[in-house]
């Protein structure tokens, strides 16, 4: 999230709204927020995981810790320490941007702990979502 | 392509940091959203 702090206003300026969900508690999430400094986007929570299990997000503790994933991890590290796990810690997450009308423009799924689409892409299809 | 967001996707129920619940369909109700699901807060 702290990638994203930066675009939120191009994105808005776009005219799509940024959200982020994770799978803690509503206290963990606005610490959260407050962690990355960016109380400006919308922190929302799915204990119950049901909206990454409609999403078709994986979960698994061998993906999580997929080797490939430590490399990413420890860049994420120094950029930015973690702190506590808050929330499934097998669960992996993804991305979507919806149109109103719900049209999925834009699709990505995690396969492996820090497999994220790069933040130009997602501003990228953004503007694609919006020009449609 | 695009494809449509599922009923099972819209009708989740989230909450947000007021523990309020909150509508998924709702993000994207007024414009556009971009939906970032992460793996957990930390």
């Amino acid at each position: 999230m702290a990638e994203l702090r930066p675009h939120v206003e191009e994105l808005r300026s776009i005219g799509v709204e940024p959200y982020v969900i994770g799978s803690g508690t509503p206290a963990e999430a606005r610490d959260f927020q407050r962690h990355v400094h960016a109380e400006s986007v919308p922190v929302l929570v799915d204990q119950k995981l049901a909206s990454y299990a409609a999403a078709g997000w994986k979960r698994s503790a061998t993906a999580t810790m997929h080797p490939s994933s430590w490399w990413r991890g420890l860049k994420s590290m120094i950029a930015h320490p973690q702190r506590k796990t808050a929330g499934d810690p097998w669960q992996l997450g993804g991305a979507m941007i919806v149109r109103r009308d719900g049209e999925v423009t834009f699709r990505f799924r995690s396969e492996t702990g820090g497999h994220h689409p790069a933040i130009a892409t997602l501003v990228d299809e953004a503007r694609k979502a919006v020009a449609a | 392509m695009t494809t449509r967001a599922s009923d099972d996707l819209a009708a989740a129920e989230l909450r947000d940091t007021d523990d309020r619940p909150r509508a998924m369909r709702d993000l994207w109700r007024d414009r556009p959203a971009l939906v970032l699901w992460v793996r957990h807060f930390g």
